[in-house]
Order: C-alpha cells, then structure tokens, then sequence
C-alpha cells in the first residue's frame, strides 16, 4: 500500500490543473445545504466534516439519463457518454454503496451499459468521516467511517495536510507525485467490522410473521427515502418526442410510489404502502444479499435525517430482528 | 459488451385479428428490418419499442423453429398496446430480447402433456405446442391434451387453428366457453371444473397453465388435488418488466426477478415464494 | 408552560377516549428522530397515550392519514390540520360521524432553527375552526408568537420568474411534497399521466416548474397553508410561495379562505354569475388581485 501526503493548500492547485481533462464533481454549499455538483471553480470545493444530504450516485446512475434517440428517419442513435469525471470527497457509506450498485448493474448475464462505462470513465476519491452525524450507523453495517477501499484514493484529514491512500493505478496517476510516507506512521486503514444489523431470516418467515402494516403506518409513501438514497438503484424508461425524433431516457423510479408496480390491466401486485415499504426494507436487508452478497443500505443515515415523518430504517430493522427471536 | 437496452427494428408484415369485441386481440407479425432472426426458446418474451410512446413486454407466440418471422399476439389494455393496436403492416416497431427462461423443453421429453389455457393464456403456449407439434419433436413426447378456455366463442385466439391442431397425432382440444351459447356444441364451464372429468394420467404428465390469475389458482388446486406433482405444474407469470434484464427492480417476487428467474415457474417454485403478484 | 399544560391535558383526554371505547386510535405525536423533532404516533392503548409528545416541534400535519380509512378515530388537530379536515368533509373524503377531533390552540410551531416552521409564520388562526374537544392554553396563559424567518430570496430577486427558477433548481422531482400535502390524494396525479405527456423527463428547470405550476393550480382555493410541502421537502425548496400568491388571489376575489368556516362552500366548488371572472381567458385584468 502505498501512502502519500498532500498539504492542504495543494488540493485545490491540484484540483485546478485537473479541470481541464476532468469534469470535477466534490460537495459544494447550496443555500443551508451540502451537495456534490459539478464544480466550476475550486473554491467551491467544501471539505470538512459535513455530511452532504443525497448522495453523488446520480453522477453514475443519473435520474434520468439519456439512453438512445429514435431518430426522424427511422434510425437509433446510442447516446454516448464520454466525461471523464473525477468523483472528489466520497464518504465510505457512499463509496460502499457504489460497489453495491456495481455489482447490481455489471454482474449477471447482462450488464447495464451505460453505467458501466460510467464508472470506467470516473476516479473515485475518498474522503474519511471524523464523526458520526446524527442518524449515521455506518458502523453497525461494519464499515469504517474513515476508511474504505472501494476507490481509487481516500483522503484523510491529518492537520494542515491530507494522508492519502493510493488504491488503483487511477489514484496513483493523481497522487503519485506526491511525497510518499512510511505506511507503518500512515493513518489506519482498515475495513470494517463485523455488521451488527442485518436481517438474518428467510423470505416467508418475514413475509408472514412481521407486521408490515403496523411498521409502515406512518410512512406517507412520499420516496424522498429512495431518492437521498445511495443504494436505491430502480428506474424506469420514459420516451420523449422532440421535434419529430424519440428520445429514450432512464429515469430514477421509486419503490414507494403506486404505480411502480402498477400493469397496464390495472392490477397492482404491491398495492398498499405496507407492500411496498416491505419492499424497500427487504430489497435492502434481503433480495440483495440473497442475489449479490452485499446487504444493500451503508448505513449512511440519510433517510432517517430526512423522512418527514420520522421513520427510522435502523429501528425497523432492530425492532423486526427482535420480534422475529 | 452490448448494450441490453437497444432494440432491433423490425416491420410488421402482418396484422391478424384475432379477437374482436371489447376484448381486443391481434397477432403481429414481425421480421427484423436488416433480415436478422432472433432465437428464443418456448416462454421467453421481448420488450417492444413504439419510439416516444414507450416500450412493454410481450410472450413470444410464433414457434422458436420458425426462423423467418416472430410473432406476438396483443391484447389493447395500455399505453404501448393502444398505439401499437393502431399500426398498419408495414409500419415499424423495435424489439430486444429474447428475455427469460424458457420451459423445460428438454425435461418435459417422454412425458405426457396438459395445456390449459384461458383466453389470451394461450399466447406464450403456443411456442410450446408449435415446438412439441414439429415433425422432429412430436415423438419425443406424450399425448397431448388441450384444455382451451374463454369468455365466450369469440373470445379464442387462434381458432383457426384448432382443427389442425386436432388432426396432430396424439394431440386432443377441448373448448370450453363460461356460459352457453346458441351454436356452441363444446363444453361449457369453467376449467378447474371441467379438468376433473378429463383422464390424466397423474404419474407422467406435464401440466402448463396460463390465463387469468383465478384460473391459475383454481386449476393448480385442482391439479395438486388430481395428483399432478407440483413441480411438474408449469405457468408462466406476468409483472411490469421494465428493463428484462434484472436491473430495473420491479417485478421481483421476493428476491427472484420475473425477467430473469422467470417468467415459467412450477408452483413448487410459487409455493416457496411469497404471493405477491 | 402552555405546551406542558396543554400535554397534560391531552394525554388525560386521549387516554380516556381509549378507555371508554369512543375511538381506537389516536393520531398524536411522539418523539421524532433528530433533534427537535416529532414523529406522527398511532395511539391504541390508553398505555401508549404517556409517550405522547407534544411541544412547539409538532408540526406536522397528521390530517392526511385519515384518508387511510381510519374510521372510529381521534385526532389531534391543529388549526391547519382543522382546515384540512373542513376540506376533507366538504370534498366528501371523510365522514364526520366517524371522526373524533381534539382540537388544539395553537399560536405556531418551530422549525429546527427555531424560528416559525412553514405555514406557522403568517398564520392567524389560534382556534381550530372545527373539534370535538378543545384544549386551550388555559385562562391567562399565553404561548409567545413564533419568530418569522427572514426571507433573504425575496429581497435578493424582485423578479418572480427569476425567483421562481431559483427556487426549482433546487428541487430534485422526488414529489414528497405531492405526498405530504393534504390535498393532494388524486388517485392518478396529472404529473404521472402519460398522455399528454405533462413532464418532460430532461430534468431541466421547465420540468420542475411545470409540477409545481400545475400543482400550484390545483391548489388553489385549497391550500389550508398547513407548510406541510415545505417541511418534508429534502432539498429546502420555498415551495408555498407560488400557492401562497393564489390563496391570496382567492381571498381578494372570492372573499374566501379554505378551511376556515365549515358552514362555507369552496370557492371551486361554487359558480356565480356575478362571479369576477378574472385570471379566465379573455376575463378582465384585475391589478388589487393580480398583484405584480
């Protein structure tokens, strides 16, 4: 493993010589709130120990995200995408999360490839957490606020400089010139712990003896959930016809919406919100797993801080692993 | 790696009404436009584009050996179907796929067979009998018992064909229609009912079932009762398959995806799973 | 402390609903999951009714669960939860018969900055316009006025369409507010129709102004200005101010303000023919109304 440092002051001259090859997308103040945007100067960047309240999985699965254009004289054009993008700042929750989506959209018989080319054309940087926010249980999912390896570099604050953790050739051809330091005096970089919280039960137990009605009561079904979500990967196509050519789009879908499901003959196979707040719970804790061995929510508190009506994914969770004892 | 997402063009070359009154079916035939064939096997299913309406999955209905056109039959209940129950032959569509597993073709060999169908059921079974009807395949297995339902008499698709069908070796068709009809000299009734009275030979048969859900839940019943081992009971499961490639995320039943995993299922398999479709 | 009197009396009144059997359900507050905040409590035991919560963070709108069937249930309403019950029984959406309505006084809830949540800052309104059972502040107690936020947008943009753009880049088209609002319960939302196709899906500002233009409209004559759309939405979009310039529209036309008197017909829902026609195509210019 190879470590360098890098002083604070030289991030953003870095950043700087790398707009021009890159699009630079880092966390940014707007209005009270934090989100990675596309940066047009790097003052903008903001690096400290706030936690941003959606997280930068648009930048790869965009919510909506031009696929093929169905063109006047009845040819089809794949829309290419070819940014280079360096994704700035990434926390561990949302690094993890990312490697979860991968494997949903490049594992299997078929690969999703407008996200795979995505990931191939973005540097990954990370970026450690000094604190745990209010809602965050990243630790209970047994990851490591301040460190994960899913990505090409990971920063950590250290004083007037940053320990950066070189990972993948893309990470060394940013950091590489930097000086290096001995591993053994670099900051800690482990991966996680065991996780705490995981549904460990099987489908019709949880089907049958959990009371969905009684958890999801409060739920209004509103989706911000699936939206600020870094794992939430659902989407759907939509076709807009503009001056005479159809154009195919991938948009972001939510499970807690009615017609997500929802056939053209009418009938809906979840058709209240207590099937389809089970929905998300187990598609995280469960299908997931059971399809790509990861238990797909990081833990990065997100919808606990911004479900309005105060629903807790954490305590569902703990409370439907005690109820099921 | 190729994009799953872009379809084929390919033009209607025929259009065949196949039901008309309320209940509004018609059988497309497609040929892809650059003269490619797709390959599939009984079960499987496409997703069809009208470009900027939208796109929706459909069973194939043509027989996989059949390598100069595909056909799909519609019923007109949605957005895609309204649009493409408009089309004239000649107008184009796009298509992806094939998408799904396939029945067990290879496992069902040396048994005998029961096909029941209810109204447009019988489209995604007709790959399956068109395959098991072929001049190579017919040998391979049993008789095969046909158990064919509807509404009314002019609500089957494909009647045209019964009388050939009749006329395979080994091969029997029963209609059957909800209520009597002046003129209708088959059965009356509803299939769960009717299939009591048939000679199933339990041991040794494969029953595959399609139609509307009621149907499935009360022939199946029926059929455990009968005897018919349930992983030897076959359907075929419809759910709003968006990308049919696993990725979209919605028509999983618990942690399998109707795109992949199905859409034939036994009800061994549906037992196991929870009931939400 | 009005808010502990107010509690007290509450958790005595809800509890004893529950014990005789009148209702078998509370919709009532109970701790949230950050700070300063509530989270909406399904009460069935006259037991649970101590967890009750209620203080200047209890503002959200509970009214909109009752369109979940909840027959033989009680509510604490505030005086927005109120209006949006009076709209909820004029609209015949819910049978009065079969509702229990505790009422609250109420002179405003807070945000997390602790200023006036949404919908609280201009709010008037101190006695529920309809209840069953009233829980007041109490004789000579009086709850201090909730601080209004400043708002920095309007004194930035005098422009509305300038403003107006402002406000949508924020927005991300996840539809919480949709969902949070009381009135909208249409089984199928014009924004999700496909034909015509009332969104484009290019999430470019025209989209997001197109929801919100459209929503704006249908409540309008509407809006009990409860600030529900405002406190669920993720990213801090000043979503009332487009519905606030049609409820004033409405009031200086109609004379009306939705919610407030149940004996009142809405202003939709009524035609005169000496009604002023203006805001109709090829109806006359009203400025006092239109305002800028």
């Amino acid at each position: 493993m190879k470590h360098v440092v890098v002083p604070k002051d030289s991030i953003k001259d870095l950043l700087e010589s790398l707009m021009t090859d890159y699009k630079i997308v880092a966390p940014v103040r707007e209005g009270q709130t934090l989100v990675y945007k596309a940066v047009n100067q790097v003052d903008e960047v903001i690096l400290n120990d706030e936690a941003a309240y959606k997280s930068p999985k648009e930048f790869l699965f965009p919510q909506t995200e031009q696929m093929m254009v169905f063109s006047k004289d009845g040819d089809i054009r794949i829309t290419e995408d070819d940014t280079k993008t360096i994704l700035f700042g990434v926390r561990s929750c949302d690094l993890e999360a990312l490697k979860i989506m991968t494997a949903v959209f490049t594992q299997g018989k078929f690969i999703d490839t407008y996200f795979e080319k995505k990931l191939k054309n973005t540097v990954l940087i990370g970026f450690g957490c000094q604190s745990e926010k209010k809602g965050c249980f990243c630790g209970d999912r047994g990851l490591n606020k301040g460190y994960s390896e899913a990505c090409d570099a990971f920063l950590t604050d250290n004083g007037d400089q940053y320990i950066v953790q070189i990972i993948t050739e893309k990470g060394e051809l940013l950091f590489g010139g930097f000086a290096q330091i001995d591993s053994q005096k670099a900051v800690s970089c482990e991966s996680g712990g065991q996780a705490l919280l995981e549904i460990n039960s099987d489908e019709s137990t949880l089907f049958n003896n959990v009371d969905w009605g009684r958890i999801s009561e409060k739920c209004m079904g509103c989706g911000t959930c699936t939206y600020i979500c870094p794992t939430c990967h659902c989407f759907v196509f939509k076709d807009v016809v503009e001056k005479g050519e159809a154009i195919r789009y991938k948009c972001w879908d939510s499970c807690m919406y009615p017609k997500f499901t929802m056939h053209a003959s009418g009938h809906n196979p979840r058709a209240s919100k207590k099937e389809r707040y089970r929905q998300r719970i187990l598609h995280k804790y469960l299908y997931v797993k059971q399809n790509f061995g990861y238990t797909a929510c990081t833990g990065c508190g997100r919808c606990i801080r911004s479900c309005p009506v105060g629903m807790n994914i954490k305590s569902v969770v703990t409370e439907i692993m005690e109820g099921l004892k | 790696m190729s994009n799953p997402y872009l379809p084929q063009k390919a033009e209607l070359v025929e259009v065949i009404q196949e039901t008309s009154s309320d209940l509004d079916i018609k059988t497309y035939r497609l040929k892809f436009t650059d003269g490619g064939k797709m390959d599939f096997m009984p079960g499987q299913f496409v997703e069809l584009s009208i470009p900027g309406v939208g796109e929706a999955p459909f069973g194939f209905a043509s027989s996989p050996l059949n390598k100069e056109y595909i056909e799909l039959s519609i019923k007109r209940v949605g957005l895609v179907t309204e649009a493409l129950h408009s089309l004239k032959a000649g107008s184009k569509v796009w298509i992806r796929g094939p998408f799904g597993n396939t029945f067990p073709v290879k496992e069902m060999e040396g048994s005998k067979i029961l096909v029941i169908a209810g109204g447009l059921g019988l489209a995604p079974l007709r790959p399956l009998l068109l395959y098991m009807f072929d001049e190579q395949n017919r040998s391979k297995y049993g008789d095969i018992q046909m158990l064919l339902a509807a509404r009314g008499s002019g609500d089957f698709i494909y009647r045209r064909e019964f009388e050939e069908w009749r006329k395979i070796d080994r091969t029997s068709v029963t209609c059957t229609i909800d209520r009597p009809e002046e003129g209708w000299d088959e059965r009356v009734g509803f299939p769960h009912v009717l299939v009591s009275e048939m000679d199933i030979d339990t041991a040794n048969t494969y029953a595959v079932l399609c139609g509307p859900p009621i149907m499935i839940k009360f022939v199946s019943g029926k059929l455990v009762e009968l005897g018919i081992p349930k992983e030897k009971i076959l359907t075929t499961l419809e759910m709003r398959m968006t990308c049919g490639v696993g990725k979209c995320g919605k028509c999983n039943i618990g942690h399998q995806y109707v795109c992949i995993d199905g859409p034939v299922f036994s009800m061994a398999q549906l037992s196991q799973m929870p009931g939400e479709y | 402390m009005s808010f502990e009197k107010q509690r007290i009396e509450l958790i005595d009144t809800c509890k004893n609903l529950l014990k005789e059997g009148k209702v078998n359900l509370v919709l009532g507050f109970a701790e949230g999951q950050a700070e300063m905040s509530a989270s909406p409590f399904f009460i069935r035991t006259p037991e649970e009714t101590d967890e009750m919560k209620w203080d200047d963070a209890c503002s959200m709108t509970l009214a909109k669960y009752l369109l979940e069937k909840k027959e033989g249930a009680a509510i604490i309403a505030k005086p927005c939860d109120a209006r949006a019950i009076v709209m909820y029984l004029a609209e015949n959406q819910i049978e009065r018969d079969k509702l229990t309505i505790i009422g609250v006084e109420c002179a405003g809830m807070k945000g997390k900055d602790g200023l006036a949540a949404p919908g609280c800052e201009d709010c008037k309104l101190r006695i529920p316009p309809v209840y069953d059972i009233l829980v007041g502040y109490g004789d000579g107690l009086e709850a201090e006025a909730v601080q209004k936020a400043a708002d920095t947008m309007e004194a930035e943009l005098s422009g509305k369409l300038t403003r107006f753009q402002k406000e949508m880049e924020k927005c991300i088209l996840c539809f919480s507010c949709r969902q949070a609002c009381y009135g909208c319960y249409c089984e199928s939302c014009f924004i999700d129709r496909e034909i015509p196709n009332w969104l484009p899906k290019e999430l470019d500002t025209g989209a997001k102004m197109v929801f919100h233009l459209g929503r704006a409209m249908h409540l309008a004559g509407r809006c009990v200005e409860c600030g529900a759309c405002e406190r669920v939405c993720p990213s801090g979009v000043n979503i009332r101010y487009l519905v606030k310039d049609l409820a004033e529209f409405c009031e200086a036309l109609y004379g009306y303000q939705p919610g407030v008197n149940p004996e009142e017909v809405p202003a939709m829902t009524t035609f005169d023919m000496n009604d002023k026609e203006v805001g109709f195509i090829g109806g006359e210019h009203n400025e006092a109304c239109c305002g800028s």
